[in-house]
Parts: structure tokens; C-alpha cells; sequence
């Protein structure tokens, strides 16, 4: 019995320390997040995401459920290198950030707020996101994108 | 854009350029030169592709309630133009074999029609 105990007593200190150890990582890895799309970089924005990853966009629309879009990584960035292209004054902001870990898995919900100028229009656009964080032998790597978003 | 309009990304035509020639009258050396010559050009056609997709802004793929519809679509126009003598049937049993390969979970993976 006592054994036992010990035995549970141990996961639960190995779960909690995973814990402790995993969520500073996510830090980081949102902060790398944050500047490879500040410094407009797709090859740094890259190498964060697993190549399997998906990112869904959920559009807002007036008066209708959100549009739904799913995209690969390599179409998600193709998006962004275009978006990059053409506009200007590009700046991204990620706020009222919340990291839980996992024994594999990590979560992080975080606000992004995105303004620029498009042809002759500046645009906002607000972003309330779900990432998805896989732990593997080399690090973190994003393996999904779930993002509720509105332009203004 | 963005919120209120896309550009749909979806296949629709598929180009191929073959080189032809007469094996008699050329050495085994300069075809299989020829062939690696063409392989080797994967890359920068993937580039010209690149940038000329760089170039389209909110180009995304169908919404996701719309996706299988735009897939049966394409399946439809497939097995009309096959049956109506334009597509090559050996050719289109290869491509099915080519399109399962990177995406069992497609519908037409389980069916029985050989393209």
C-alpha cells in the first residue's frame, strides 16, 4: 500500500514538475512567435510549426455564423509573405496571454491584434487565438492554430 | 477582403510538358542526362510558382462547410471528361494512385472506380 502511495506520490510530483518546466517554455516559444511576425520573418515563423500543422480561421461575419477556413502551414504562410508584401506599417501586438501544459500537449490562448495599411486603407484586425503546442525531442512545435477573427 | 471576400484556391488543370524522342537515335547516357536535367528543375519551377502565388492576396482555400461539395464537383467533371474519351484512362488510374498515396482519407480512395 505504502508502495503504492509512494508510487502516486511520485507521478504527481513528475506531472506537477512537467508543469512547472513546460509553461516558461511556451514563453518562449509565443515570444519567437511574436517576433518572427513582428520582424515579418516566414522563414523563423516557420521553423515554430510542426509540418503536419493546421491553422482554422474563423472569419467573423455580419449577421452569420463565423467562416470557417482551414489551412496548412505552407498555405498559412503563403498568406502571410503576401499580406507582408503588400501592405505597410505591419504591427503586431499578443496580449492577455494563458498557458496550460500538458504531458505532450500545450495550450496557449492569447489576443493578437494586427494593424497595417492596405491599399490606402488601414485595417485592424483582432484575433482571439487557440494554439496548440506538441512537445518534442528537439522542443515545441506549433501543430495547430484555432483563431476567432474580426476586422475592423 | 479578408473577412468579406477570398480568392479560391482549388485545382482545376494540371500542366505537363513531356519530351519525346526517338530512343534509337540517342544514347542511354544523354536521356538518362536528359532526365535528371528535367528533375532537377522541379525547384526553380516551385519557385516561379511561389512568387506568382506571393503575388495573390487572401487566396484560400474552399471555406470548410463548402469543401467536400467543391471535392465531388471535381470528381464529376474528372469522370465525365474520362468517359468521354479527353482523359487517358491509364493515365487517370496512375493519378488516383498518385492522389491516394498522399491522401487516403479522400472519398474516392475507398470506391471501386479504377480512377
Amino acid at each position: 500500500m505504502n508502495t503504492l502511495l509512494y508510487r502516486c506520490l511520485t507521478l504527481g510530483l513528475a506531472a506537477l514538475a512537467s508543469f512547472a518546466v513546460a509553461s516558461p517554455k511556451t514563453e518562449v516559444l509565443l515570444e519567437h512567435y511574436g517576433d518572427a511576425l513582428q520582424e515579418q520573418n516566414a522563414e523563423a515563423l516557420s521553423s515554430l510549426f510542426a509540418p503536419d500543422a493546421e491553422v482554422r480561421l474563423l472569419l467573423e461575419q455580419p449577421g452569420a455564423e463565423p467562416l470557417a477556413i482551414t489551412l496548412t502551414e505552407d498555405e498559412h504562410l503563403q498568406q502571410l509573405r503576401a499580406l507582408w508584401r503588400f501592405s505597410e506599417e505591419a504591427t503586431y501586438s499578443l496580449s492577455d496571454v494563458t498557458h496550460s501544459a500538458g504531458a505532450d500537449v500545450h495550450r496557449v490562448q492569447f489576443t493578437q491584434t494586427e494593424r497595417y495599411r492596405l491599399f490606402g486603407q488601414t485595417l485592424h484586425r483582432d484575433g482571439r487565438v487557440r494554439m496548440r503546442v506538441r512537445v518534442t525531442p528537439g522542443g515545441l512545435l506549433i501543430t495547430g492554430i484555432e483563431a476567432l477573427i474580426s476586422e475592423r | 477582403m479578408g473577412a468579406r471576400g477570398l480568392v479560391l484556391k482549388l485545382p482545376t488543370v494540371q500542366l505537363t510538358m513531356q519530351l519525346v524522342v526517338r530512343h534509337d537515335r540517342f544514347s542511354d547516357a544523354f536521356m538518362q542526362k536528359s532526365r535528371r536535367f528535367f528533375a532537377d528543375q522541379y525547384d526553380r519551377a516551385m519557385r516561379s510558382v511561389r512568387a506568382a502565388e506571393d503575388d495573390i492576396l487572401f487566396l484560400y482555400p474552399p471555406p470548410d462547410k463548402d469543401r467536400q461539395r467543391y471535392v465531388e464537383m471535381m470528381n464529376e467533371s474528372r469522370l465525365f471528361l474520362i468517359e468521354a474519351g479527353v482523359y487517358d484512362k491509364d493515365m487517370m488510374r496512375w493519378m488516383k494512385k498518385a492522389r491516394c498515396k498522399v491522401s487516403p482519407e479522400r472519398g474516392e480512395c475507398s470506391s471501386e472506380v479504377p480512377w
